[in-house]
């Protein structure tokens, strides 16, 4: 009796399908795992139950019309949780949604991917989930196959290991892990299958996933404990970014992992970071500018701190007397100076303003004093003797606008405070370093042009723009030298570090400055800009000291421009072209229309997302060809008896009487290219048990081999016989 | 289209009703009669290779006598001459002249039995008729009547003291036909059939002279679309290189079964050929066409067998532009 029940029942235990889901949903998962890594995606945590809720629903094989609404509904509830505060049952963002899908079916259509919002890409995610998920059931329970699953997830993990940050030492090892243990299930299970002898037993002989087991375990600990030969090939990473990077302005718009923000340690730079576009505060002024925060004199080799000596100083708010309090941020009478207002909106709190430059006075809640470190040029925000936040103030203070002319005539002699202070560099900087710098400056007999030499020397060499293939030094290198000699790549900091570090081994003192970029423009108001700056302006550039002028800021990080203002010199010809009007900020010059217009929130979002874009659609489509094709059957059923109700005119019948052979022979019913018509026909029939086939066979007949017109052969008759073929079509 | 319909629809039941008459007499060889009808209308002629006595004569005489058609008979034998056949001149005595008596050939509807027991000399007079529809008898042509169809038959079991004809004859036939003995039941139903009587002496002609020359005519404008034709040259080529087949079908290989095909097409009621029309006449026009090795002979194959297996073998055109290449 047990084995005619065991013949009965063909479904497997329970247990045996839970743990094939649980595995597979392990596997899945790997592919989900790095996404907060390697994009701006964030709450990863949404997909990953939404995966395991499907593969839930698969593992209690419901019907279809059960299972189908229940996962729906799931979609919406993770894709609610991830964008829209209110209650999920209040269905008031129901609306939003539906305005988000139709605005973005467009762009779809376009296939401008980059331009969709993330709520859409997280829709579309959410569905190719759901068809990873189906077609993982499918490699799972109908095929018994998932060797290639597993391979491209190794895959996967090994080509993200290499090319991002995402660290997949361990991710690796349990997906060998997990991928053997279901591959070996599945091969037993066919085995068991193909022989037939379960049957005897009527469930899973578990006898046998001890060898697999023990297998599997030694495998992996030999593998984990056996010594490891050095990489054989060269780090491919460099190579194949420096191939990318001749054309350096574009790497980095927006390519960036890890995360930053405005942060008060700089004593370890380096390695990859990635954009955040979170608001910091909106700044309404006449000319854009950089905002300041502080400086650093110190560089350690691995990055900069600040020898604060002096004591903080209260600012008198009306009449700040900024420059002449250490900060010598210009020298009396070393610029032009042009009388500038601006008022800022903090959306972060941080207890200090960010300045323009030269504050003349301050504007503030009353109980606010400003303190201000004289060395950094920092200035902290006080009530009460405790440190405070402030949500707006506003400021007059003045734009330098320097001279090339009295640059160029700045000598060597610097005050001792200066020269103090700002010509320090570590003992330990590697000596290539200064033979660089002298190599660069050489020929140049002014300290002006040697700045301009040096800024220029980073174009001129290739050194490219990246955030993301960029990598840390390692414990014995020099942040600089580094970069200078091997990364040859990297952001705001490393060009920045370099440029002053180099002016200073050729003698020339200089600072390492912090702040912001001007930020993306919002709108006009009478002559007064908005613009919004976000963590992702958060920069560093050098100042560099000159006698009689003051601290002059330059901007050697590839893609920005220095917006500082300089009078050209008539014959500067002993200055490379430096950008040198008020002109563009930021990385992409080459669209610095676009930038200015700020295409808003999306579009930033996009450049930010143009990596999990990437991901989603490349994944997309690997995902999507598989089952397309698998599912062909079904769709292209449908579509042909849609297409096709909709169809007239000549040759119609013809297309359709031949896109019925081609369902035919995909439903398995092959015609032997020595067929003729009849003869298939009269097979499909028997097949179908119909007798339409003969008839439009006959119909065709006289359409292809007599002398007939078709116009008329396309008729309600001929069609509905058609279309009852395509519904008989079955499995 | 509706006149052009009940037209053929017309034709479609006097050939019917030859059909009928001949099941009158012939049981269960409806698709003999109807290759003999295919011959027939394709201005053609049929050969019939089988043992004696399953019928072949009276199939012949039933054709003949339901199309109202002059009937003769030819018994071959070694000594038979060609004169004994075309006709022979006489000189009358009376009238001092020459006067031409017209031999058995000088029919609508010949039986030649045994056309493998005579000489050389008297097939070759046979065969020239059949292709010339004429007969030179002195120096005087003789147009043979209209319509002239011969049925030929040979014993394939016989071969003492016979004639085989040579591969160039043969080529004259359009179709070689095999009959067949009946099967139990069908020979229950002759035995009835001829208790009393033989039916053939009740046979009424059902078609006209002319309304069998309207159709003969209406035969060879039956439309054959040039990927049909394809097909046909297909396969008539693959004969010629295929490994079994020494010598393979000739160009009136294809036109024949063109032809044939036409004429199938119109006893069908179709005014085109469809690939079903070659593929169904293929095996009774080619395999008398072709020669095979000896080897593939030793091997157990017959032109019958690689003609079928040619038939399974050459793709059968289904779409228009897939031959417009």
């Amino acid at each position: 009796m047990q084995i005619v029940q065991a013949f009965k029942e063909k479904r497997p235990s329970a247990l045996y399908s839970l743990v094939l889901y649980f595995l597979g949903f392990m596997l899945l998962w790997e592919w989900l795992r790095p996404l907060n890594q390697i994009s701006s995606t964030e709450d990863t945590h949404v997909f990953v139950v939404f995966t395991a809720f499907l593969f839930l629903i698969t593992y209690f094989q419901l019907r279809l019309w059960i299972s189908f609404p229940i996962k729906f509904v799931a979609l919406l509830y993770a894709l609610h949780s991830l964008y829209y505060p209110d209650l999920f049952l209040s269905f008031q963002w129901v609306p939003h949604l539906l305005g988000d899908i139709q605005a973005n079916m467009g762009m779809i259509w376009s296939r401008s991917w980059t331009e969709l919002s993330s709520v859409t890409r997280s829709l579309l995610f959410l569905i190719l989930l759901w068809l990873v998920s189906y077609l993982m059931n499918y490699w799972l329970t109908q095929t018994k196959r998932i060797f290639l699953f597993l391979f491209m997830t190794v895959l996967y993990i090994t080509v993200l290991d290499t090319f991002t940050p995402y660290d997949a030492k361990v991710a690796i090892v349990r997906t060998v892990f997990i991928g053997l243990i279901l591959v070996g299930i599945l091969r037993i299970t066919k085995i068991v299958e193909k022989e037939g002898f379960s049957l005897m037993k009527g469930r899973f002989p578990v006898m046998w996933m001890v060898p697999l087991s023990v297998v599997i375990a030694l495998s992996s600990t030999l593998g984990l404990l056996a010594p490891k030969a050095s990489p054989q090939w060269p780090d491919p990473v460099p190579f194949l970014s420096a191939l990318n990077n001749s054309d350096e302005e574009i790497p980095g718009d927006g390519n960036s992992f890890g995360r930053i923000g405005y942060g008060t340690n700089d004593s370890r730079l380096g390695g990859p970071f990635k954009f955040n576009y979170d608001e910091v505060f909106t700044a309404k002024v006449k000319e854009r500018h950089y905002w300041r925060v502080e400086t650093k004199d110190t560089y350690t080799g691995k990055g900069w701190e600040s020898s604060e000596r002096d004591e903080p100083l209260f600012l008198n708010r009306d009449h700040v007397e900024y420059n002449a309090l250490g900060s010598n941020l210009i020298e009396p009478g070393g610029a032009e100076m042009e009388k500038q207002k601006a008022s800022i909106k903090m959306t972060k709190r941080y207890p200090f303003i960010v300045s323009p430059g030269v504050i003349t006075s301050l504007r503030a809640r009353d109980d606010v004093n400003f303190l201000m470190h004289p060395q950094t040029g920092k200035i902290n925000t006080f009530s009460q003797n405790r440190s405070t936040e402030l949500k707006s103030y506003q400021m007059d203070y003045e734009l330098p606008q320097y001279d090339e002319k009295k640059l160029r005539e700045s000598g060597g002699d610097y005050p001792r405070y200066v020269s103090g202070l700002y010509l320090q560099l570590p003992a330990e900087l590697p000596k290539r370093v200064k033979q660089l710098a002298a190599k660069v400056t050489g020929k140049l007999d002014n300290p002006y042009d040697k700045a301009k030499a040096v800024e220029n020397y980073f174009a001129l060499n290739n050194y490219g723009y990246d955030t993301v293939n960029v990598r840390a030094p390692k414990r014995d290198e020099d942040y600089v030298d580094q970069f200078l000699f091997k990364a040859q790549k990297g952001y705001c900091d490393n060009f920045s570090s370099a440029m002053v570090v180099m002016l200073r081994s050729v003698g020339i003192p200089a600072r390492w400055v912090k702040g912001f970029t001007y930020g993306d423009y919002q709108e006009t108001n009478k002559e007064y800009k908005t613009y919004k700056i976000t963590n992702a302006n958060a920069h560093s550039w050098p100042e560099v000291y000159f006698s009689g002028v003051g601290w002059v800021p330059f901007e050697p990080t590839r893609g920005f421009s220095n917006p500082s203002s300089f009078e050209e010199e008539i014959q500067s010809a002993a200055a490379p072209a430096a950008p040198a009007v008020p002109k563009d900020k930021k990385k992409n010059e080459i669209k610095p229309k676009q930038k200015e217009q700020g295409l808003d929130k999306a579009a930033k979002k996009s450049d930010a997302g143009v990596n999990i874009a990437g991901f989603v659609a490349l994944f997309l489509v690997l995902a999507a060809v598989p089952i397309v094709a698998l599912f062909r059957k079904k769709w292209l059923r449908q579509y042909y008896i849609w297409k096709f109700r909709r169809q007239r005119g000549t040759g119609t019948f013809a297309e359709a009487y031949h896109r019925l052979l081609y369902l035919t022979q995909l439903y398995g019913l092959k015609r032997d290219p020595a067929f003729t018509l009849r003869e298939y026909a009269a097979y499909v029939d028997r097949s179908l048990d119909t007798k339409d086939m003969k008839v439009l066979t006959s119909a065709y007949e006289s359409l292809q081999y007599g002398r007939r017109d078709s116009t008329d052969y396309w008729n309600d008759t001929n069609r509905k016989l058609w279309e009852n073929l395509i519904k008989r079509l079955r499995g | 289209m509706s006149v052009n319909k009940a037209r053929y629809d017309s034709y479609r039941s006097e050939l019917d009703a030859v059909i009928k008459n001949i099941e009158h007499v012939i049981v269960g060889k409806k698709q003999i009669s109807e290759l003999s009808l295919v011959a027939l209308l394709a201005g053609g002629h049929v050969l019939l290779e089988d043992v004696p006595g399953v019928g072949k004569t009276m199939m012949v005489r039933a054709i003949a006598k339901s199309l109202g058609l002059q009937f003769n008979r030819i018994q071959f034998t070694p000594d038979l001459l060609p004169s004994d056949i075309t006709g022979v001149s006489i000189f009358n005595q009376k009238e001092m002249n020459f006067e031409f008596r017209p031999g058995p050939l000088m029919g609508n509807v010949v039986l030649a039995d045994e056309i493998n027991r005579t000489s050389p000399k008297t097939q070759s007079a046979l065969l020239e008729s059949m292709e010339e529809k004429s007969v030179t008898i002195d120096g005087h042509t003789h147009i043979l009547p209209n319509p002239f169809f011969v049925m030929a038959t040979q014993n394939p079991i016989e071969y003492e003291g016979t004639y085989p004809l040579p591969e160039a004859q043969l080529d004259r036939f359009l179709l070689k036909l095999n009959m067949g003995y009946p099967t139990p039941d069908e020979e229950m139903s002759i035995l009835n059939l001829m208790i009393h009587h033989h039916p053939i002496d009740n046979l009424k002609p059902v078609v006209t002279s002319g309304q069998l020359q309207e159709m003969k005519q209406k035969v060879t404008e039956v439309y054959v679309d040039d990927t049909v034709k394809k097909y046909i040259i297909d396969l008539v080529n693959r004969t010629r290189n295929h490994r079994s087949i020494y010598l393979g079908a000739s160009p009136r290989g294809s036109l024949a079964l063109m032809k044939a095909s036409q004429a199938l097409a119109f006893i069908m009621d179709r005014d085109f050929v469809v690939p079903d029309d070659v593929k169904y006449l293929a095996p009774y026009v080619l395999t008398h066409r072709i020669l095979l090795k000896p080897e593939a002979r030793f091997e157990g194959e017959s032109a019958q067998s690689v003609v079928m297996e040619l038939l399974n073998r050459v793709p059968v055109p289904i779409q228009k532009d897939q031959h417009a290449r």
